[in-house]
């Protein structure tokens, strides 16, 4: 069975190797980092990958922008964000783009697998 | 918002993510960084809640703080930037996050900047707030301001 796909489009080396080494140990592939909202749309056009894990606070276009374009683009493009930014207002901005989960940095490894494998089948129950 | 609730809030975010990200104590004392060595971080907040943090660091704890969150991965020096960036974006969001639950408003942060001259940083304006949180660890010293 092919792996699930994962994108990273943040900023941060820190956050993305984190999330490389959690979830490649756990049967998801890493295909793609991007360093900022505009890297991340361009990737996601020649990548296509199955998830996209996704930064708020990046220099340039900010990671609810770049959700934003990502689902004019491709509407069933399924994302999770990432931020040291999560009260409630901020969490319905990323719900009014069509993103359910935002997780808070630092993260749980295990909230990160969690909210993974519930995108993953939200995913396949949409194939 | 008063004076105490921001120091407590923002206390609660250095010495909680500090502790997680760097395992390292944060104790309180009167004193700030001496002028000399020191790297100097800023961050800014912008919406219902404005505001300027400034983030003295000694080198030292600049060091531990990256080694812990490398996991002692060696590192381009250029690239140490980016690690300590990531510190403050979650140390001020965590802080951030509160604040806007509390005020019911949104505000957003900046990227975080690091640089050795505060000149370059912060001039205090009239009418504006400080806040000060003095923190000493057993590899130095984190001082922050809060401008708002």
């Amino acid at each position: 069975m092919d792996k699930t796909t994962i994108m990273v489009v943040d900023d941060s080396p820190f956050a993305s190797k984190q999330i490389k080494d959690i979830v490649e140990e756990n049967g998801y592939e890493v295909i793609g980092y991007a360093k900022n909202g505009e890297e991340g749309i361009k990737m996601y056009e020649e990548l296509h990958p199955d998830i996209v894990i996704l930064d708020i606070i990046m220099p340039g276009i900010d990671g609810l922008e770049t959700a934003q374009i990502l689902k004019k683009n491709d509407p069933k493009a399924t994302i999770m964000m990432l931020s040291s930014l999560c009260d409630a207002g901020t969490l319905e901005e990323v719900r009014s783009i069509g993103v359910k989960y935002l997780i808070p940095k630092p993260w749980e490894d295990d909230v990160l697998l969690a909210t993974l494998e519930l995108l993953k089948k939200q995913r396949e129950s949409q194939k | 918002m008063t004076d105490m609730e921001v120091s407590e809030i923002f206390d609660d975010a250095f010495v909680s993510v500090t502790g997680r990200l760097a395992s390292l104590n944060l104790d309180k004392m009167d004193d700030g960084i001496k002028d000399g060595d020191k790297i100097i971080g800023s961050i800014s907040a912008k919406g219902k809640f404005n505001a300027h943090i400034v983030c003295e660091i000694s080198p030292a704890v600049y060091e531990y703080i990256i080694y812990k969150m490398t996991r002692g991965a060696a590192i381009p020096a250029m690239e140490k930037v980016l690690y300590i960036n990531e510190y403050l974006n979650i140390v001020c969001g965590y802080a951030l996050s509160k604040i806007n639950n509390e005020l019911g408003g949104a505000s957003r942060l900046t990227v975080p900047v690091f640089c050795y001259d505060m000149r370059s940083l912060k001039k205090e304006e009239d009418g504006e707030q400080r806040v000060a949180l003095n923190y000493e660890t057993e590899k130095g010293k984190i001082c922050v301001s809060v401008y708002y």
